[in-house]
């Protein structure tokens, strides 16, 4: 295989956001990446689910979602059960992408990359991520565990180059605490984590350097956290001042986020100018941080709480030979950053990988190519041999207080059992979130089901167990569930008199040291943490039972309830957001909007608020703001399929054809189970753009166009991992159908009854036929030549009789209420009608109109199964006369609706079935 | 008092043999933005830490001539002390 002549620098840096380093870039502190965005593209990267580090990084190096790498969190048992150590390189099940070009004979060097201890013996050099940690505070001693580097015989000269903190001089942490070179500050643990922080980030720069300079290579990738770190610690001293900080500690340590952001850019600086302008650069995060007004002070009590104050979108930027400049790119996922190497190299991308290649970002993009899989690929590839599986339990020890520490693993305590045991359920937790967050609900149900009878008092397992329930429609189990946890400990909190008495204790003087602080963390802190997570639980538990009248299609008094609760709770961005749709249910729109714009407000970057804003201005008839928002709901995530939608349908509205057609294809790529996007490409393409191949392209299957944007199936996971939930749609539109005379006017009364709105223009007055009224709409006969106006009947009712249904465009959602009747007196009651109307001879019948009519109904079966934004109930004429109590039920669960049961009975009308008697 | 520094990892002596041969070659100078050269400070500055293993050595091979050590530390007396005043209280 001929080898391109440029290389790849693949840059990490954890938690970096494009907030905080437009900021600088403005100020001009950040010049050397700034010469990278000018000279290259740019653009947000969507993170997964769950945001801890090790997943993601692991992730971003596989192209592969972490049920299939097999890093699913921080901490791990050890083989043996012996003990739990940090997640190692031995836990990941598939190959890296230095995996891939090792064995593809490119010379590769990995630094620091997390996790990637032991080192794996690459073609090149990989210095793990032990290698920066010291865990003495004896300088001079600098043990480093074996395999902490390959090849071995270059661990003691990389080991030189280890920073130690306490090496660190005042000028050297003066950048980040200007006043520690005025004024006599004594080291406190805030300085001396700085100080730790910084001392890796050098050592990670100095080993990178050392690789790139002394050998040769092809592709290189290193990886800080450097910036993560230092924004856990200090973001909320960070102007401007946060409420609760002392003006003392603002002053003091307010420059650190900055500094740490203009010391990645003077690492970079060097590393551009060492790679050389034939080396492609890319320079990624796994995720943003919140700054600003983003921030919050609590952090969640629970493993990996602090992943709460991070940002679902990155930094990505790539610059290089034949990478378009000065450009934005869209889109862009953690698992499109090995795809995309490959591409750079000319290597096939894994269809197993859920990843695609980032081609817009290429000036010439090449075809891409794929194979089934590397995993199958046989040769050596420089993964992590068996015999190297076990690490060394001193060095595990350190790196595990530090994860403590830093708050993404609670402190195991000394029962090593109940440690091990706790860590695997973690484990379990983040696997059942990545199902979860990839539309695998019914693979997440299983593990959440066992962990919540396990822990039926915490509330993580107990929401989501919710959710995967309310996913399936479930309401039942759903309701059970929450009987459980109401009856758990998980929402008791304490009274205000029960809070003062544990503030008020006192510490028993007769305590040694140790004791104090164990009586102080069971006695005082537990107690107080435990309730601020019940009373946590409990808003989530009340916002959860308004969400649930909201699913079961009660959204007046869902809206109520979240009223209620809205009094009560501070202002938080997914309360408004859950009144936002609720709002967008009841086509309050202005309403819904501004709950929209309210959660902006809280986070600019929330991508379904931009949705869910260009949903409402699309329903007010402001096309041109509508997709604004909804572009930039896609440009904060790419990967949702409503926006896609979204867009279509509001070119459609403006008249742009072709660009509807391609957002609704776009959609279906990411979810070609949706059926919406299809129907509309195909109404597109058969009444509009008149390309009937098209059309029939698309009724046939989807297929092809997955493998051009690599949303594959992939045999038993095959589900649509890309796609997310359905958050929105239009709402549907009501139709009432069959053949004429079968009942169609009665059931419209019945919904009119029921409280639901009728699309009619009372044009066709009430006869003898039928004394209460037709309910029709002279468009509806219209609807071959034009079928525009159905988007005005959306949430209402509207009668259209068999075979125009046929005719309906795909773009909407449709609920069908389809009346049967017996076709005999089908036909004598149209008989009698034309009779009456004068219109046929008593004694003449239409020949061949039964015939017609079967035909129709044969019809039915087939259109609807074609149709997946159809959904039919069929109702039986003669049931609803006889038992219109059941008939109203049954309809008002079909239509998922409030409506007025009574009055739906009370409008059935048995003395005017008069064709025959009811026996 | 001057806290003793030394490298007492047990270091090979081929990688010896190239640490100090960078440290022969590495200059204790540095380029400044306008162009001028100038002595590298021992205290270092984040330009050294910045600038990758060259970075390092320039200011250790500066901080060895200045303390006589490679690992000296402007913590290390206080830290003396404080260890010094544990183990007295541990006794």
């Amino acid at each position: 295989m001929n080898k391109p002549s440029g290389k790849v620098l693949l840059i990490g840096w954890d938690a970096a956001d494009w907030l905080i380093i437009n900021r600088l870039l403005d100020q001009g502190e950040m010049p050397a990446l700034k010469g990278l965005i000018e000279n290259g593209v740019m653009g947000n990267i969507t993170t997964l689910d769950p945001p801890l580090s090790p997943m993601l990084w692991t992730s971003i190096a596989t192209g592969k979602h972490a049920d299939k790498h097999g890093i699913l969190g921080f901490a791990e048992p050890t083989p043996d059960h012996s003990a739990i150590r940090p997640i190692s390189t031995s836990s990941r099940k598939v190959k890296a992408i230095w995996n891939i070009l090792t064995q593809n004979n490119y010379r590769t060097h990995v630094v620091n990359w997390w996790p990637s201890y032991p080192a794996e013996p690459v073609n090149g050099i990989f210095v793990s991520d032990v290698f920066p940690k010291v865990s003495s505070i004896d300088m001079n001693d600098r043990k480093l565990p074996d395999d902490s580097v390959h090849p071995a015989d270059l661990q003691n000269l990389f080991s030189h180059f280890r920073v130690h903190p306490l090496e660190l001089s005042v000028s050297q942490l003066a950048p980040f605490i200007p006043a520690l070179e005025n004024a006599d500050i004594p080291i406190n643990k805030k300085i001396a984590i700085l100080a730790g922080y910084l001392a890796e980030a050098a050592t990670i720069q100095a080993a990178i350097t050392l690789s790139i300079e002394q050998e040769d290579w092809d592709f290189a990738a290193v990886y800080w956290d450097t910036i993560d770190h230092l924004c856990h610690g200090f973001i909320n001293y960070s102007p401007p001042q946060m409420e609760g900080v002392k003006d003392e500690d603002y002053e003091l340590y307010q420059h650190v986020v900055d500094g740490v952001y203009r010391l990645m850019d003077l690492m970079l600086a060097h590393l551009l100018k060492l790679a050389g302008e034939d080396c492609t650069i890319i320079v990624t995060s796994d995720h943003g941080f919140q700054s600003g007004s983003l921030r919050q002070f609590h952090t969640p009590d629970e493993p990996s709480g602090p992943a709460s104050h991070h940002r679902n979108v990155g930094v990505f930027c790539a610059k290089g030979p034949g990478i378009k400049k000065d450009e934005i790119v869209y889109g862009a996922s953690l698992l499109d950053i090995t795809p995309t190497i490959l591409s750079i190299f000319g290597l096939p991308i894994g269809e197993d990988m859920d990843g695609k290649p980032l081609v817009e970002i290429f000036e010439k993009p090449e075809p891409i190519k794929t194979i089934p899989s590397w995993e199958k690929i046989p040769g050596e590839c420089g993964m992590l041999p068996n015999e190297k599986m076990n690490l060394n339990t001193e060095q595990s020890n350190e790196a595990i207080k530090q994860l403590i520490a830093l708050g993404y693993i609670e402190d195991p305590g000394p029962d090593i059992t109940k440690a091990v045991e706790t860590t695997i359920d973690d484990l379990d937790y983040n696997l059942a979130v990545v199902y979860f967050s990839t539309n695998r609900k019914f693979r997440a149900k299983p593990i959440l089901e066992k962990l919540f009878d396990k822990y039926p008092n915490q509330g993580r397992f107990f929401f989501k167990l919710v959710d995967c329930f309310l996913d399936e429609g479930d309401i039942v189990s759903s309701e059970n569930i929450i009987e459980r946890f109401k009856l758990s400990d998980g929402i008791k909190t304490l009274k205000p008199e029960q809070i003062e008495f544990i503030k008020r204790r006192k510490v028993p003087a007769i305590l040694t040291d140790d004791e104090k602080v164990v009586w102080i963390k069971e006695n005082k802190q537990d107690p107080l943490v435990w309730d601020m997570q019940a009373k946590n639980n409990l808003i989530q538990l009340r916002i959860l039972e308004a969400d649930l009248l909201f699913i079961q299609g009660k959204p007046r008094k869902a809206l109520q309830k979240y009223k209620d609760v809205e009094k009560e709770i501070p202002q938080s961005k997914t309360f408004y957001f859950q009144m936002g749709k609720a709002y967008l249910k009841t086509r309050e729109w202005k309403d819904a909007e501004k709950k929209f714009a309210d959660v902006l407000l809280f986070d600019p970057d929330h991508s379904n608020a931009h949705l869910g804003l260009g949903i409402c201005k699309f329903n007010r008839g402001k096309f041109d703001e509508a997709l604004e928002a909804f572009l930039t709901s896609v440009s904060l995530d790419f990967y949702n399929q409503i926006s896609h939608f979204n867009i279509g349908r509001t070119l459609n509205e403006m008249g742009e054809y072709d660009k509807a057609a391609n957002s609704f294809e776009i959609s279906l790529r990411i979810d070609p189970n949706f059926g919406m996007a299809r129907n509309a490409l195909i109404d597109l393409y058969e009444n509009v753009l008149i390309d009937p191949i098209k059309a029939n392209a698309y009724r046939q299957k989807t297929e092809e166009s997955l493998q051009l944007y690599g949303a594959k199936s992939n045999g038993d996971d095959s589900l649509i991992i890309k796609s997310k939930p359905k958050i929105f749609s239009s709402d549907p539109v009501i139709v009432v159908s069959g053949l004429p005379r079968s009942g169609t006017s009665m059931m419209m009364q019945m919904l009119a009854a029921g409280g639901l709105s009728v699309f009619t223009d009372n044009e066709r007055k009430p006869d003898e036929s039928n004394p209460n009224g037709y309910f029709e709409h002279a468009k509806v006969k219209q609807l071959i030549r034009n079928n525009r106006w159905l988007t005005e009947a959306t949430g209402k009712v509207v009668k259209i009789v068999v075979p125009l249904l046929y005719q309906i465009p795909a773009a909407l959602n449709y609920k069908v209420i389809f009346m049967m009747r017996d076709m005999n007196e089908i036909v004598e009651s149209q008989h009698k009608m034309l009779v009456n109307n004068g219109r046929m001879n008593e004694n003449r019948y239409s020949m061949g109109i039964e015939m017609t009519y079967k035909l129709y109904l044969e019809q039915l079966e087939s259109w609807s199964s074609k149709n997946k934004n159809v959904d039919i109930l069929l109702v039986n004429y003669l049931d609803a006369i006889k038992n219109p109590e059941s008939t109203a039920i049954e309809i008002s669960r079909f239509l998922n609706g409030e409506l007025d049961l009574e009055n739906m009975i009370s409008a059935v009308q048995p003395e005017l079935y008069r064709t025959k008697n009811l026996s | 008092m001057q806290v003793e520094q030394v490298e007492n990892f047990p270091i090979d002596d081929d990688s010896q043999a190239v640490i100090d041969y960078m440290y022969q070659i590495i200059p204790t100078t540095m380029t400044l933005p306008d162009g001028t050269i100038t002595e590298v400070p021992e205290s270092g500055n984040i330009g050294l830490l910045a600038s990758g293993y060259k970075g390092i050595i320039a200011w250790r091979k500066r901080r060895e001539e200045v303390h006589g050590s490679r690992f000296f530390s402007p913590f290390m007396e206080g830290l003396e002390k404080l260890k010094r005043a544990e183990d007295k209280n541990d006794e």
